[in-house]
């Protein structure tokens, strides 16, 4: 009967399907999530159907995620996650020498082909909110994309990321939730981090806010760092690996520990998340491309040393030619519009 | 306001007996009767602030707290209006709190003013995607009155075909043709 359904409506009218969105019934969970894994072909339509639910209701958390928050925190924490958290300097260092050895290893190797089978996009100039089918929240920035591995939540929870996402990840011990990006992967069992690896940037990172992560190199389980609340890690890319670059003899990708950044009480990594444009002591250099993503604009640098001026502004509901000119308030420059392109100048 | 009628034993209402129950230690009350009035809970919260992570991050920071001082707890007789006020307290203070802190927040605080917002306002309001408003509005105008009131009981209250037939004296039947109608317009605007 189910195969009969041929639009998202007639899943919705399904009341095990609508228990199953609502996440209110564990046989129905169970029940559909065995149906979309087996038949992939439906996958879609069934999605569309979640999409409506989702809209439908309000954007209320499924109930089956709340209460895995609530059974987690009300359960005696885990020995194992307090003894992974504690954080030596010297283990860190050795931890790092042998990531970076590994990255590097890595970067000169294939990776598996792995399949992916639904993904989200998001173009420049906006942002979008996802809830995966295990409950996680996802914030997608501007021009970034985001894929579920064949068989997502079935075995496994994985994902690969383009750009910049925010992540509130719906707990779950036995399907540890995996991020895959271009320079390292991230497992986590529950808990809210930013990652950021913009093929055109010249550096990744990972920021956690809350729980635990590991950030581990492309090549193994050996090299693993454990982040707290509050430390990011950066990856610097080797100059051969930026775009544009040609030529360039390959380099060590540099790995550097730091910490989150708050303005006030705004932490700077995730403020894109509220819609908030945040440059805490940017260069025109680094905004060029954040700009760019933010507002779906072209900008070019037309001047070296314009490139180089430093900035600290907040940005949140201004368009683009409000944000330059506050900008230009705080360190004077010119601009024009040339063909569709911002020019900026001295 | 109609909501989800609560569950009884005779005359006792089952939240009564959980929170009986939780006030002994009883792990698996404690989450029976958060189940329980969760949809309930959330849809009232939302009147208070419209923003869904907010709603449900609050009603779960009350739960644990029921749950870490479950011995101390007073007896109680109305559970839901009793958690209604507990919960419409903490998310004024929520949002008051981070009014201070956070520019976006306080857009939000400024209609926390518990006015009933309508249903499709509130709906089209969450949405983040300007396209997705005006997309989502589009279709909420082109249902009626009726398709509209029960959208809202099956999808956003929770309710069964049996509870919006006999809230609405209507048969099972029609609650059910005219959810089926309202869905494929929506459909129809929403996913192209």
């Amino acid at each position: 009967m189910i195969n009969d359904y041929l639009q998202p409506e007639d899943f919705l009218m399904d009341d095990t399907f609508k228990k199953y969105c609502e996440g209110s019934d564990e046989r129905c969970i169970r029940f559909w999530e065995k149906w979309v894994v087996d038949n992939p072909s439906k996958s879609d339509l069934v999605e569309k159907a979640r999409y409506m639910y989702q809209v439908l209701s309000a954007n209320i958390t499924p109930l089956n995620i709340q209460v895995n928050k609530i059974n987690g925190a009300t359960q005696p924490e885990k020995q194992l996650l307090k003894r992974h958290i504690i954080w030596y300097g010297a283990a860190a260092a050795c931890f790092l020498a042998v990531l970076m050895v590994g990255l590097f290893y890595y970067s000169s190797k294939p990776a598996p082909a792995v399949l992916y089978t639904r993904s989200f996009e998001t173009g420049f100039g906006n942002k979008k909110k996802i809830i995966l089918p295990d409950g996680t929240k996802v914030y997608l920035n501007s021009g970034s994309e985001i894929k579920m591995e064949k068989g997502f939540n079935v075995d496994t929870r994985s994902v690969k990321l383009i750009g910049e996402a925010y992540f509130d990840v719906a707990h779950n011990k036995e399907k540890p939730f995996k991020v895959l990006t271009d320079n390292f992967k991230v497992t986590v069992l529950g808990t809210v981090f930013n990652l950021k690896s913009y093929p055109e940037e010249d550096f990744s990172e990972a920021s956690l806010i809350q729980g635990s992560i590991k950030v581990e190199s492309n090549s193994g389980n050996d090299n693993v760092v454990t982040l707290r609340p509050g430390q990011k890690i950066l990856f610097y890319k080797p100059a051969s690996n930026l775009k544009g670059a040609v030529n360039a003899l390959p380099q060590l990708p540099k790995v550097e520990m730091g910490h989150i950044t708050k303005l006030d009480t705004t932490i700077v990594e995730t403020a894109w998340v509220t819609n908030n444009l945040i440059f805490n002591a940017f260069t025109w250099r680094e905004m060029e491309p954040m700009l760019e993503r933010w507002y779906g604009v072209d900008i070019e640098l037309g001047d070296e040393t314009v490139a180089g001026y430093l900035y600290t502004a907040t940005f949140s509901k201004e368009n683009i030619l409000e944000v330059l000119k506050r900008l230009q308030e705080v360190k004077h420059f010119n601009y024009k519009m040339e063909g569709g392109k911002i020019i900026i100048t001295k | 306001m109609n909501k989800k009628p609560s569950p009884t034993i005779g005359d006792i209402s089952m939240y009564s007996l959980w929170w009986e129950a939780m006030c002994t230690g009883d792990r698996k009350a404690f989450l029976d009767l958060y189940k329980g009035l969760y949809r309930n809970l959330s849809v009232f919260g939302l009147r208070v602030c419209t923003d869904p992570d907010v709603v449900s991050d609050t009603l779960n920071q009350i739960f644990l707290e029921l749950w870490e001082k479950h011995e101390f707890l007073p007896r109680v007789d109305q559970v839901e209006s009793y958690l209604r006020t507990i919960l419409k307290r903490k998310i004024l203070k929520q949002i008051g709190h981070q009014q201070k802190l956070d520019r976006v927040i306080s857009a939000i605080a400024k209609d926390g003013e518990l006015i009933e917002i309508p249903y499709e306002e509130l709906i089209v309001k969450i949405q983040s995607d300007d396209l997705v408003k005006r997309r989502l509005s589009q279709a909420l105008g082109k249902l009626s009155l009726q398709q509209r009131k029960l959208i809202q009981l099956r999808f956003y209250e929770g309710l069964s075909y049996e509870d919006i037939a006999r809230l609405n004296a209507m048969t099972v039947r029609t609650a059910y043709n005219t959810i089926y109608e309202a869905l494929k317009t929506l459909r129809k605007y929403l996913i192209n």
